[in-house]
């Protein structure tokens, strides 16, 4: 039947619906050898149709259309696989920054990886170019932070910790502090750190 | 220097500051904490937070960070000492000072702006004048000086002599001058007591910037009971605060919100007992157990506890149901619990078990009342052997926050160990006869582990874990303070002395093994119903008498600490003293 192969396209993304499945370059390519007879048989048809006009009005009229429908069908499923694949390739970039995790990279077809690079530059130029000094990392927080100050508490014994404006803060086991997110946000990832809410 | 104006001159004054935070360990200034932490979270204030538990601890957290930070605010620390020469600090470093304890030193009070005092002079009570207590010694050299340019054409001897003569007079003017003040600051120091808590000024701010809300006042709430319940401040004194804040917890009341139970957060101003956590326990070990019935009904005794089940009979309380816990008791024998005692509290000699506190009510189960609350941070504070100060105060702020009900349930749990235990001991000093009268005052001393080891051979696991586990929670102050009223209590409610309610208790714990330390507090006679206490005195005279170096640290002087070896012959000297 014809969007059998885009209809299992389809629900292999739906399958996997935040991460990456690889390119299936096999289905892909089966669709797109569906999609090519169904032209061909279509432009015969077609010829048909026109020449028999004229003589015995022999009409395929329906036939082209189901037949174009179903073109139609295949390349709206392709479509929708590839912008599906290429939304998920932006979340990750967002979420995980420019560089690729390898097992990541391994499904992706080359044009995507190169819509990667291309996208990821423009990213950093844009994020360059705003904010002063330097330009803003957007992608630090995905949801606006409620505080500019958080109240953090000290795991380990850390010992001199330098904050942004030169003075000094000492880090011992269990002290408790009230400092600015960016100052603390690396020692909050490396787990010197604990977020008291 | 006293800051009427805490809004402008604290508030936003130490906006976008860096400043450092020395808080003292007890549950006022845990409370005032709080409420300062969660006002001036909007303003962009960089803090850092140190406990503090004596002088010592106040001198090495300055150290620490006197090179980054120069504005400190302390917390219920502080303000009985001398900050400028205790803590030699930077010339422009900043102390903000919020302290609970009084007499207030003198020179923090005539400071010229390094140490503000985040109160008003009405609260500083007989303040000596200025002229009194300070003086310009300049004054004395530039007369000279001037006498020496005038005289030029006097003779020599002539002036020699008048100079002689009034040079005779400035010293010993001056001489009586020191005397006097001497006089002066002796007779202002000399009792200790409490003022207005903390945490209950810190309210005071909040609701003046208009950021007061429930969580805070019940902050406040529970840094005022534990004044009351420890006899920090007087009756009338914790009434009138109390009125206070029912004020505003009445204006707090939120009708609409307050319906749906799940989520609101209700507090309400009942009349309460002197009953021990009695809402967590069953109410015959909380009937036993806490300080006030024990000492009126003298429940340690055999008759005593004959007496408890007359008073559960005539409540009509059966044994069965009283020993069960009490939220398992039937409803119709829980509502009636408040009257039924109230109405036998009469005949069993139990008047003022009522009093007026506040209960805090939050989802479907949890209704804690405010001395609940006290009771589980003494137990988190003060009885954790193995945890350092830090963490158990750690432990406390999650306490407070009602996101940790785990911690709370705990706390409750040990703080009725702690009751329990407080029992017993008192329960033996008086089957043992341990209280001792020496004339003039009475004093119990805790012995040491050691002690145990040599007596008992046989059992020394046994005995030695249980020594440990008493002499260490009796060593921390507010414990050992609960125990020293309620030995009080107890031997003037025994003794047939006449003299009795006028005689103060002087108690000794071992602090220290390793430094063969021990913690010696004093507290007045019962009789004094004002709680201010002169005993801190008494202790620095008779050191002082005995030539014995003072390692005190504690800011509240009615504790004292002295080494193990040297105690005897601090009670001599006590006594000596008293008999004077």
């Amino acid at each position: 039947m014809f969007g059998e192969k885009a209809y299992l396209l389809i629900k292999e993304l739906d399958r996997n619906r935040d991460s990456l499945p690889p390119y299936n370059t096999e289905l892909l390519s089966e669709i797109h050898n569906e999609v090519k007879q169904l032209v061909t048989e279509n432009q015969e048809d077609a010829n048909v149709s026109e020449q028999s006009r004229l003589v015995e009005n022999v009409s395929y009229v329906p036939t082209l259309k189901i037949r174009h429908a179903a073109i139609k069908r295949n390349i709206r499923c392709i479509l929708a696989y590839h912008y599906n694949r290429l939304k998920c390739l932006k979340t990750i970039r967002w979420q995980f920054g420019s560089i690729l995790p390898p097992e990541v990279k391994a499904n992706l077809s080359q044009a995507e990886i190169d819509f990667f690079s291309k996208y990821s530059s423009s990213l950093m130029q844009y994020m360059r170019g705003i904010g002063d000094d330097g330009g803003v990392n957007l992608a630090v927080n995905l949801k606006p932070p409620k505080s500019l100050y958080i109240e953090v508490r000290c795991v380990v014994d850390y010992g001199q910790l330098e904050l942004s404006d030169g003075s000094a803060l000492l880090l011992k086991k269990n002290s408790r502090h009230h400092l600015p997110r960016t100052e603390c946000e690396e020692l909050i990832r490396q787990g010197v750190l604990e977020h008291v809410v | 220097m006293y800051v009427e104006d805490l809004k402008n001159e604290f508030y936003e004054f130490l906006t976008g500051k860096r400043i450092l935070l020395l808080v003292h360990y007890d549950i006022d200034s845990i409370c005032a904490l709080k409420i300062l932490q969660s006002i001036l979270k909007h303003k962009e204030v960089r803090y850092t937070l140190c406990v503090v538990r004596g002088v010592e601890d106040l001198k090495r957290s300055h150290q620490e960070h006197c090179a980054d930070v120069k504005y400190f605010v302390l917390i219920n620390c502080g303000g009985t000492v001398n900050l400028v020469d205790v803590l030699e600090p930077a010339d422009d470093a900043v102390f903000f000072v919020i302290d609970a304890h009084r007499p207030t030193h003198l020179d923090n009070i005539f400071s010229d702006g390094q140490v503000r005092l985040l109160w008003g002079p009405n609260e500083d009570a007989e303040v000596p004048e200025f002229q009194a207590v300070y003086r310009d010694d300049s004054d004395d050299e530039s007369g000279g000086e001037d006498e020496d340019e005038e005289n030029e054409g006097e003779g020599r001897a002539a002036k020699k002599r008048r100079l002689d003569e009034e040079a005779i007079m400035r010293r010993r003017e001056r001489r009586l001058w020191e005397q006097r003040r001497f006089d002066i600051i002796a007779e202002y120091s000399q009792y200790t007591y409490y003022a207005k808590a903390s945490a209950v000024a810190m309210y005071k701010l909040a609701w003046l910037l208009n950021k007061d809300d429930k969580d805070l006042l019940w902050l406040a709430i529970v840094a005022l009971t534990e004044q009351f319940l420890f006899s920090k401040i007087e009756n009338t004194q914790y009434v009138l605060a109390a009125g206070e804040l029912q004020a505003h917890t009445t204006r707090l009341k939120n009708r609409s919100n307050d319906a749906d139970v799940a989520t609101s957060l209700k507090i309400s101003f009942e009349k309460d007992l002197k009953l021990v956590l009695y809402r967590h326990w069953c109410v015959e070990s909380s009937l036993k157990y806490s300080m006030f019935t024990a000492c009126k009904m003298k429940l340690w005794s055999h008759r005593g506890s004959k007496k408890l089940y007359e008073l559960l009979a005539d409540m009509g309380l059966p044994v069965a149901q009283s020993q069960q816990s009490f939220e398992s008791m039937d409803l119709q024998l829980r509502k009636e619990f408040h009257e039924s005692l109230e109405k036998l509290s009469e005949k069993y000699n139990l008047e003022d078990l009522i009093f007026t506190s506040f209960v805090l009510q939050f989802g479907y189960r949890n209704k804690y009342c405010a001395s609940d609350i006290v009771y589980a941070m003494l137990a988190i504070l003060e009885s954790s052997p193995r945890d350092k100060p830090e963490e158990c105060f750690n432990s406390a702020l999650d306490c407070l926050s009602r996101r940790h009900k785990e911690t709370l349930q705990k706390a409750i749990e040990r703080a009725k160990t702690i009751t329990k235990t407080l029992f017993k001991t008192v329960q033996a000093a008086i089957d043992m006869k341990q209280i001792i009268t020496a004339g003039s005052f009475v004093y119990y001393i805790i012995q040491e582990v050691r002690e145990y080891e040599i007596n008992n051979n046989n059992n020394e696991t046994k005995t030695d874990f249980q020594g440990s586990l008493d002499w260490y929670m009796l060593s921390n102050q507010h414990i050992l303070l609960l125990l020293a009223q309620f030995i009080l209590r107890a031997y003037v409610s025994m003794s047939k002395n006449k003299k009795a309610p006028d005689l103060p208790l002087i108690i000794s714990a071992p602090k220290n093994l390793e430094l063969g330390t021990c913690i010696v507090l004093g507290i007045p006679p019962l009789r004094q119903l004002s709680p201010k206490n002169n005993l801190g005195r008494a202790f620095e005279e008779a050191a002082e008498n005995i030539n014995y170096d003072v390692l005190s640290d504690y800011f509240d002087t009615s504790y004292f600490e002295i080494f193990t070896k040297d105690r005897t012959r601090f009670f001599d000297a006590l006594t000596a003293l008293f008999d004077k």
